[in-house]
């Protein structure tokens, strides 16, 4: 079993709250079967608060096995995830460990209990066991500063936590336009809109990172971007934490690299090269504006900026809704293309002729 | 045209439901439901879009506005009784024609968000629009910007400076013998002083 998964849970079946469910696959990407620990992570609210140096929990939630193609569905226990780890909207910050016999692996996600918990099954949480399992067998077991409850010590497990050793001032990109000509766009955004950013890990002291999934934020800012007729990306800052795990006091090689909160920063910065999107429908001049879909999701790859920390950059995504609107003015007749479908549902738009 | 015989088919709880559909129309019950949640759609998921065209940039004094419509099923085909705003805002426009038409589309023969006129110019909707009350849609909803397409042609006048327009539309129709109303949040506006938030922007 790897490190910082609490055996107790594990001996019997969770029940509670459905929150998600992926496939577990080895380093070659081949179905594997094992088992899934859910451990909980805190949130914006609760590392707005946490002191550098301190040890908090990421007590084990819930687990499942996989079938014999690697699926996998898990719950998560209400009860044990710490009431301060919850955000006010009832999201929650989740960590999957899964492990063979011989191999390990982690993604990061972010999960609804309550009134949303229905649309858990909205992403799809497959991941790899691509490390070697680590058992912690060369730790001692030492008492850690730590909100988590001290195990039986029969048990023999090193209690584990994390710690921030570092932060940093990051942008995410949270959409982007693409007027034409003298055509112009902007943006609108409440602080309470919920962003998604990437997460990496490393097992190796911090070396190399990986992509680890990702959790989810909010913008941090209210903010009404100035109309432009410039190709440019709307950026919000974040502060990142590069947080080291504990075990029974001791420091081991893995690191999580993750979003903190936001900083209440906001930016735009110029693109280039014109994106050739062919979802196009007329349009008379004057003002377009995407205000909510709930199905198609603006997102890049690379939409957080961290490269100069970690080595890659991460992922950045974030619906429109109410508390994010688009916005374009055409200054004559002309034409608002999707890049997936048609422009009212599109994960991107921009204004042609 | 709403069917209105009521059919006594079969026995038991079949026969139960069957009078009880016959009798939701009769007596004229209708459900209301949003995008995506009922057999007749237009975004086919929760959404909402606004477009206030610009009176001072076209030069033009009515417009017609474009909204797709399309039915989860194709086996279950939704017959368009009439079209209505939710709601209104300002007094600086009128309502000047409702239409529908079902085409495929091309690269010279698109849907439209908006077009400068009402009747539309033909180079933009080169098809003659089909009267709204008895309108059979059977367009399934896709994301195909290639499939057949049934779009709900809406004809706003400008009347007086301050515009305003429709918030939201409410399209009544029957399908599989029930009657509803799908409620579109696609606002259909006039630049003006009646809607300050559009067309003054930062």
């Amino acid at each position: 079993m790897p490190l910082g998964v609490d055996a107790r849970v594990l001996a019997a079946p969770t029940h509670g709250v459905h929150i998600g469910k992926g496939q577990l696959s080895d380093a070659a990407g081949r179905a594997v079967n094992g088992r899934v620990a859910i451990l909980a992570w805190p949130g914006e609210t609760f590392l707005r608060s946490l002191r550098d140096g301190v040890v908090f929990a990421t007590p084990t939630v819930g687990w499942a096995r996989t079938a014999a193609d690697g699926r996998w569905s898990a719950d998560a226990n209400p009860t044990l995830i710490p009431r301060e780890y919850v955000e006010p909207d009832g999201k929650v910050n989740f960590v999957a460990i899964g492990w063979t016999s011989m191999a390990q692996g982690r993604w990061d996600f972010s999960a609804w209990l309550g009134a949303n918990a229905s649309r858990n099954d909205a992403t799809d949480l497959s991941f790899s066991a691509n490390g070697k399992l680590d058992t912690g067998a060369a730790l001692l077991r030492t008492s850690v500063r730590s909100t988590q409850r001290d195990p039986s010590p029969e048990l023999g497990i090193p209690i584990c936590g994390y710690g921030r050793v570092g932060t940093y001032q990051v942008w995410s990109i949270v959409n982007e336009s693409w007027p034409y000509g003298s055509d112009k766009g902007w943006l609108h955004h409440e602080s309470s809109h919920s962003v998604t950013v990437g997460s990496a890990m490393s097992t190796d002291g911090g070396l190399h990172f990986s992509v680890s999934g990702s959790s989810t934020t909010t913008a941090g800012v209210s903010f009404t971007y100035a109309k432009s007729i410039a190709y440019r990306d709307f950026r919000v800052g974040m502060q990142y934490g590069k947080f080291r795990q504990y075990c029974g006091g001791q420091p081991t090689n893995t690191y999580s690299f993750r979003v903190d909160f936001p900083n209440g920063g906001y930016d735009d910065v110029g693109r280039s090269g014109v994106p050739n999107w062919t979802y196009c429908l007329t349009v008379s001049a004057g003002e377009w504006v995407r205000n909510r879909t709930d199905g198609s999701a603006w997102s890049f790859s690379a939409g957080t900026k961290v490269a100069g920390v970690i080595g890659i950059d991460l992922s950045s995504s974030t619906n429109y809704s109410t508390t994010l609107d688009l916005h374009y003015e055409l200054v004559a007749k002309g034409l608002v293309c999707g890049s997936n479908a048609v422009p009212s549902i599109a994960a991107k738009v921009k204004t042609s002729r | 045209m709403i069917h209105r015989r009521i059919v006594l088919a079969g026995t038991g709880a079949a026969g139960v439901a069957a009078l009880v559909l016959a009798l939701s129309v009769v007596l004229g019950s209708t459900t209301r439901h949003g995008d995506g949640q009922g057999p007749l759609a237009s975004l086919n998921e929760s959404g909402s879009e606004s477009m206030a065209v610009d009176p001072t940039r076209t030069g033009a004094t009515s417009w017609t506005y474009g909204i797709r419509l399309c039915v989860q099923s194709s086996d279950v085909p939704a017959v368009v009784e009439g079209v209505a705003p939710t709601a209104t805002v300002g007094d600086g426009f009128r309502m000047v024609g409702l239409g529908l038409r079902e085409f495929d589309p091309s690269a010279d023969h698109a849907p439209i968000i908006s077009v400068d006129g009402y009747p539309p110019p033909r180079r933009d909707v080169p098809d003659t629009p089909a009267s709204v009350p008895g309108f059979v849609v059977r367009t399934p909803c896709a994301l195909d910007p290639t499939a057949r397409y049934t779009e709900l042609l809406v004809g706003l006048e400008r009347i007086g400076a301050a515009g305003g327009g429709w918030r939201g539309l409410d399209v009544t129709y029957t399908a599989d013998g029930r009657r509803y109303v799908l409620a579109i949040e696609h606002d259909l506006l006039i630049c003006g002083p009646a809607i300050p938030e559009f067309c003054h922007g930062p």
